[in-house]
C-alpha cells in the first residue's frame, strides 16, 4: 500500500531518490549508487523508526520547495539548507509532524551541502535490481531514472503509523558541523607503491581544493602535483568507495557512490567508511587535507560512529505514550526555539572494538565444492 | 598456474585480490573463478565482487565481516583453487555486426593506421574469437581481448561525445560494445543491432565474464534492421554455441 504524500514545487538544485545503494551487480557495471551520506540516511530512517534502507530525497545545495499531500512524520537530515515550514525554521536530526499542506522551502546553505527529507514509512518507487536509488548517467531507479522536477508526486510506504516507533536521539547529541575545511581519513593503497616517497609525503601534507567538475559521480580536486613512480595507468580494476584515484595530470579525484565500476588509474589511498558522510558534505570550493590511519584505527572510528544507532534502537523510543515529545509544528511554534544547539559532532564517546583472538574452523561450500578455513580474526596486520 | 595473489585492503569498505599486471586469457579464467567461488559462499557483510583482468575487488560492509576474515578465505580459496586448477568451460556467443561505413565512423583510421584495408580489418575482426575479460564503465559495457597485433590502435586523442548505442569499438589490444549511448574514446568500426543489456532483466547482462565471442558481419542494413527490429521486442535469441 503506498500513498501519494509530496508534491514537488521546485526541486531545487538536484534533488533525486536514494537509498542505502544497489549491491551485487558492481560486476555488470552497475556502480554502487545511494545516498552519498549514507550515515545521514540511516540517522533519518532510525528516527522515524524505518528500516535503515529507506529510500529518501537527497537534495543538493539548494533545497527544494515542496507541499505535502497529508499528515505525515518527517525527518530531516545531514547539511543544514534552513528548511522552513510554512516559512518557520524547522529544526533537523529530529521527528516533525507536517500537517497536509504544509509548505516546505529551503532557503541558505548554512553548513554541508547535501540533506535528506526521510518520511514515516520511506518513499516508493519501483525496485531496479532490488533498489530505489537514481543511478542518472544509466537513467534508471527513483522517478524514470532523473532528478526530481515540478509536479512530481512522491509516494510513501503505507506502512508508517502504527507499526514503526518513533525515536529520539539522546540529549548529548548534537548537530554536526561539517565546516569548510575536510579533514579525511584514508587508508594507503590499493596502489600507494605506484607513488614516489615525494608524493606520498605531498598528499598528507598539502591542501586540496575542491573544484566545480564534482558530482556524485566524484570529486575533483586541485593542488600540489601527486607523482607517479612511472606510468599513471593500471590494468583496469574494481573502484572501492572513496578512492583516491590520481590520473596523469597528477590531480586527485575521490570516487564517491555513482562511481565508475572499475577504473584505470592508480589509487594511491581510500577514505574510510566512517568519512565518507563528511566528504558528501562537501561542496566545491571547499578545502581538503588527508591524514592516514591503519585498518585498526578505521575500524575504532567506525565502531564509534556507530554508537549512535545503538542508542536510538535502546534508548529513546519515542511510544504513543510519550508522543508529546515529538515536535509538532502546526500547533506548536513554541517549541522551535529549543531548535538546533551548535558543538558536538553527531558521535558519542568512542568506544574500542572488542578484539577477539579465538581461532575458529569453517565449512563453505560453493559449486558442490566444500572448502575448509581456519580463521584467525586478527591474523592480517 | 604460478601465481602468487597480493591481498591489499583498499580503505575499510574494500580489499583487492591482484595477480600481476598482464592481460592473459588464463590469469582472467583463474580471477573469474576464485570471484564465481567467492560469490557461490553467498557470506552475509560482502556486497559485490568486482573480477577485473587479472585482479579482484570485494566490497563489503565493516559492521558485519572484517578484513581479516576476507583476506584469510581468499588467501585460502587462491590456494586451494590453484592446485587442482583446470581452465574452466566456455561458450561462444555469436554478435551481428554491420561494419557500413555509416556505423563505422573510425574503420578508416584504424585502416590508415594500422596499414590494412576495410575488408581486412573486418575479416581479423570477424574471425578472431575473443575473451570477455571484465564488464565495466557503463553498465554491461563488455572489454574483450585480446586482439591480434596488427589490429592494435590507440584511443582517440579527443573523445567523442556521443557514440551510439551498439558501437563496436577498438582500443589497444581491446575490442568492446557501447550498451547506451554515451560519450566515448574507442576507435569505432562497426555496430550491432541487438540489445544485450536490459536492467528490467533480473540477469541485466547477456555477457558473462569468461565468455567467448565470435563476430558476424551482416550483408546490409536490411539484415541489420530485421534484427534490431526482433531484438527490441526480445525476439532474438543470439547463436551460442557451448565448447
Amino acid at each position: 500500500m503506498t500513498k501519494s504524500v509530496i508534491k514537488i514545487i521546485s526541486p531545487g538544485l538536484l534533488s533525486t531518490i536514494q537509498d542505502l545503494g544497489r549491491y551485487g551487480f558492481q560486476h555488470l557495471g552497475i556502480p554502487e549508487s545511494g545516498a552519498m551520506d549514507k550515515f545521514a540516511l540511516r540517522v533519518g530512517n532510525s528516527l522515524l523508526g524505518n528500516p535503515e534502507n529507506r529510500a529518501a530525497i537527497e537534495i543538493t545545495g539548494i533545497g527544494p520547495s515542496l507541499i505535502f499531500l497529508e499528515n505525515i512524520e518527517i525527518a530531516i537530515t545531514g547539511a543544514n539548507l534552513s528548511p522552513k515550514i510554512n516559512g518557520s525554521a524547522i529544526p533537523q536530526w529530529q521527528n516533525i509532524l507536517i500537517s497536509k499542506n504544509d509548505h516546505l522551502t529551503f532557503e541558505d546553505a548554512i553548513d554541508g551541502f547535501r540533506s535528506y527529507i526521510c518520511i514515516k514509512g520511506g518513499i516508493d518507487c519501483p525496485n531496479v535490481l532490488g533498489s530505489k536509488s537514481t543511478f542518472l548517467k544509466g537513467q534508471f531507479g527513483g522517478i524514470e531514472g532523473r532528478s526530481l522536477k515540478e509536479n512530481d508526486i512522491i509516494l510513501a510506504n503505507a506502512d508508517r503509523n502504527n507499526i514503526l516507533h518513533s525515536k529520539k536521539l539522546p540529549p548529548e547529541y548534537t548537530n554536526p558541523i561539517y565546516g569548510n575545511h575536510h579533514i579525511l581519513r584514508i587508508i594507503l593503497g590499493p596502489q600507494n607503491n605506484h607513488f614516489t616517497d615525494n608524493a606520498l609525503s605531498t598528499l598528507v601534507e598539502s591542501q586540496y581544493k575542491i573544484t566545480l567538475e564534482s558530482d556524485r559521480v566524484g570529486y575533483r580536486l586541485e593542488g600540489p602535483e601527486l607523482e607517479h613512480i612511472d606510468k599513471p595507468d593500471i590494468l583496469s580494476d574494481g573502484s572501492p568507495p572513496g578512492a583516491i584515484q590520481i590520473p596523469g595530470n597528477g590531480q586527485p579525484t575521490i570516487l564517491m557512490a555513482d562511481r565508475g565500476t572499475t577504473g584505470g588509474y592508480a589509487k594511491i589511498g581510500t577514505i574510510i567508511s566512517t568519512d565518507i558522510s563528511q566528504i558528501a558534505q562537501a561542496s566545491p570550493g571547499q578545502i581538503i587535507t588527508f591524514q592516514i590511519v591503519n585498518q585498526e584505527e578505521a575500524s575504532a572510528l567506525r565502531q564509534a560512529q556507530e554508537q549512535i544507532f545503538i542508542d536510538l534502537d535502546n534508548n529513546y523510543p519515542i511510544t504513543k505514550s510519550n508522543k508529546q515529545n515529538l515536535l509538532h509544528i502546526t500547533d506548536n511554534k513554541s517549541k522551535l526555539s529549543a531548535s538546533t544547539k551548535k558543538g558536538l559532532p553527531l558521535t558519542s564517546n568512542t568506544q574500542q572494538p572488542q578484539s577477539s583472538q579465538k581461532l575458529f574452523r569453517t565449512t563453505v561450500t560453493s559449486k558442490k565444492t566444500t572448502y575448509t578455513f581456519d580463521l584467525d580474526v586478527n591474523e592480517i596486520e | 598456474m604460478n601465481i602468487e595473489p597480493l591481498i591489499t585492503n583498499a580503505g575499510d569498505q574494500a580489499i583487492t585480490i591482484n595477480f600481476g599486471d598482464t592481460i592473459d586469457t588464463q590469469v582472467s579464467s583463474f580471477v573469474f573463478e576464485i570471484s564465481e567461488s567467492l560469490r557461490g559462499f553467498q557470506l552475509d557483510g560482502i556486497l559485490d565482487i568486482i573480477p577485473s583482468y587479472c585482479s579482484i575487488m570485494i566490497q563489503y560492509d565493516p559492521l558485519v565481516i572484517t578484513s581479516s576474515y576476507i583476506h584469510t578465505i581468499c588467501k585460502e580459496l587462491c590456494s586451494q583453487i590453484k592446485s587442482n586448477y583446470q581452465s574452466k568451460k566456455s561458450r561462444i556467443i555469436s554478435i551481428p555486426v554491420l561494419y557500413e561505413k555509416e556505423y563505422a565512423s573510425d574503420i578508416e583510421f584504424v585502416s590508415s593506421h594500422t596499414g590494412l584495408s576495410t575488408d581486412e580489418i573486418i575479416k581479423i575482426h570477424t574471425t578472431h574469437i575473443y575473451t570477455i575479460f571484465m564488464i565495466g564503465f557503463t553498465p554491461g559495457f563488455p572489454y574483450m581481448g585480446i586482439s591480434p597485433n596488427k589490429l592494435t590502435v590507440p584511443r582517440k586523442t579527443t573523445p567523442s561525445k556521443r557514440i551510439l548505442a551498439g558501437s563496436i569499438g577498438l582500443a589497444e589490444n581491446q575490442t568492446g560494445i557501447y550498451p547506451i549511448e554515451s560519450a566515448g574514446g574507442w576507435q569505432i568500426i562497426g555496430n550491432t543491432p541487438i540489445n544485450f543489456f536490459d536492467i528490467s532483466l533480473s540477469n541485466p547482462s547477456l555477457f558473462n565474464i569468461g565468455d567467448q565471442v565470435k563476430f558476424e558481419a551482416l550483408n546490409n542494413i536490411e539484415e541489420y534492421d530485421s534484427i534490431k527490429k526482433l531484438s527490441k521486442n526480445n525476439k532474438y535469441k543470439p547463436t551460442i554455441k557451448n565448447v
